[in-house]
């Protein structure tokens, strides 16, 4: 399994952001990666794709040299991940909706783990979906959007700090997009970039 | 059918003994075996599911004490331990002597060498020089260590202890053989699903403290003309010194900026 640079500065990014000693989010997709692999023998890769917080984050991983086309059958596990106790920052927002898909090789080789999880999980086995989904992108996931929105974040942080209200910086920074004719994550750069020197970033 | 259903008729290939107590060892086993088929169907955790197989095996194999059920990462020096659940107290402090305080034992070999390994006077056994004797001295002198075996791949193993010498034959062996095949495949997929939740749970909760530290870099940022590193550091420094999470110091920073901004433009409604 080969975890491209841009997930690997993505899961980065989310692994400092749980300032959680030890855990590292590409060791638990390797370990995940690994269990898969001795559960089902012709295991290919897995996607995730979580939808929190008004944030979606979603990649592929595939072992290497794998091509969509060597994938015959794949498995759709639901799976419900509670805000509550999640050390999430606003608690009271619903729980994130993820979805987890196994692949494999060999024709018939999830069903055994897909009834299984049914049992383990308390779910209908028909709520784990075989085969009944888009076949992952040829090898690996565009880079996320993540590194644009923690730029986009900091921005928002400079300009309150400036003295805005979030919802002033929020409107600030569209405009600021607008009149630079680029996208928010470019005019978010340039507030960030502004701040070297710090008398450089006055506007 | 999952394999898991499959394994629970493991039972019923056991050879007929002509004694009473092979009747009644097999209709253990059968019983523990039906017992582990329903566990899955209880959503459970992975802790609590181990610690419920360790319980049944403990009841399928003849002269048993007690049982526990450790997950190992064999590919690795140290043997890490993934998870382990135990029927008995005397049990758990057994695992600390071999995986925390030796790293040496029945579990580890089993694990290693995937085969069933035995002792019946742990005192004096020779594969264990240092486990045998400490382990002996809490009188508990009888150990089988069943490998949980799937395909291609060692996953952990289930440790059968008793107080008396020579407990375990070959037919405690066997049974606990047949009790291990469907167990391995249940833990392991538990185990797969708690991998899974881990992965989701983490993301999420990464997803939800990502915004407000960014933004409080950016504050930061903005005060010193820092880089985000810099300022993510300053963060972990207070995190650290107020024994408080990252992301509450890092929204409470946000929280004071919003709320001075906030009244600034309160005080001057037609500024901004």
């Amino acid at each position: 399994m080969i975890i491209s640079a841009a997930l690997g500065a993505d899961l980065a990014l989310l692994t400092q952001a749980l300032d959680a000693p030890g855990v590292d989010l590409a060791e638990t997709v390797r370990r995940l990666t690994g269990d898969a692999r001795t559960a089902a023998q012709s295991y290919l890769g897995l996607s995730v794709a979580i939808t929190a917080f008004e944030a979606t984050f979603d990649f592929t991983v595939l072992d290497e040299g794998v091509e969509s086309g060597d994938v015959r059958t794949s498995l759709w596990v639901p799976l419900t991940v509670a805000a509550e106790g999640s050390g999430a920052v606003d608690e009271t927002t619903s729980p994130a909706s993820v979805t987890l898909v196994f692949y494999a090789a060999t024709p018939g080789a999830l069903i055994d783990l897909a009834a299984d999880l049914a049992c383990l999980t308390g779910r209908p086995l028909t709520d784990f979906r075989l085969d009944d989904h888009p076949m992952p992108a040829s090898g690996h996931t565009e880079p996320t959007l993540l590194e644009a929105i923690s730029t986009i974040n900091q921005a928002l942080g400079v300009l309150i700090e400036e003295g805005a209200t979030p919802e002033q910086a929020e409107r600030d920074l569209a405009t600021r997009a607008i009149h630079a004719g680029t996208g928010l994550p470019a005019a978010a750069a340039m507030v960030v970039a502004g701040l070297h020197p710090p008398d450089s970033a006055s506007r | 059918m999952g394999e898991l259903e499959n394994a629970e008729n493991a039972g019923m290939t056991l050879a007929p003994m002509s004694s009473q107590q092979a009747a009644a060892d097999a209709a253990d086993l059968q019983a523990s075996l039906s017992d582990l088929g329903r566990l899955v169907a209880a959503t459970l955790g992975l802790a609590e599911l181990l610690e419920r197989v360790a319980m049944y095996a403990a009841h399928a194999i003849p002269g048993a004490d007690g049982a526990g059920v450790t997950l190992l990462r064999v590919d690795r020096p140290d043997h890490r331990v993934e998870a382990l659940a135990a029927s008995h107290p005397f049990v758990s402090e057994i695992d600390q002597i071999q995986y925390v305080t030796l790293n040496e034992g029945p579990c580890i070999t089993a694990a290693l060498e995937a085969r069933t390994v035995r002792s019946g006077s742990l005192g004096g056994e020779k594969m264990w020089p240092r486990f045998g004797p400490r382990v002996g001295r809490l009188g508990i002198h009888s150990a089988l260590s069943l490998p949980l075996l799937l395909p291609g791949q060692v996953v952990g193993a289930i440790n059968v202890y008793a107080r008396g010498k020579d407990v375990f034959d070959d037919h405690a062996a066997e049974l606990g053989e047949l009790f291990a095949a469907p167990a391995a495949v249940a833990v392991h997929n538990a185990q797969v699903l708690a991998r899974a939740l881990e992965l989701t749970t983490q993301l999420q909760t990464a997803l939800s403290t990502r915004p407000v530290i960014d933004q409080a870099i950016g504050l930061l940022r903005g005060r010193t003309g820092g880089t985000a590193d810099e300022a993510f550091a300053t963060l972990r420094r207070l995190s650290q010194s107020e024994h408080t999470k990252l992301a509450d110091v890092a929204k409470q920073v946000v929280d004071e900026a919003v709320r001075r901004a906030r009244a600034r433009h309160a005080d001057r409604p037609n500024i901004g």
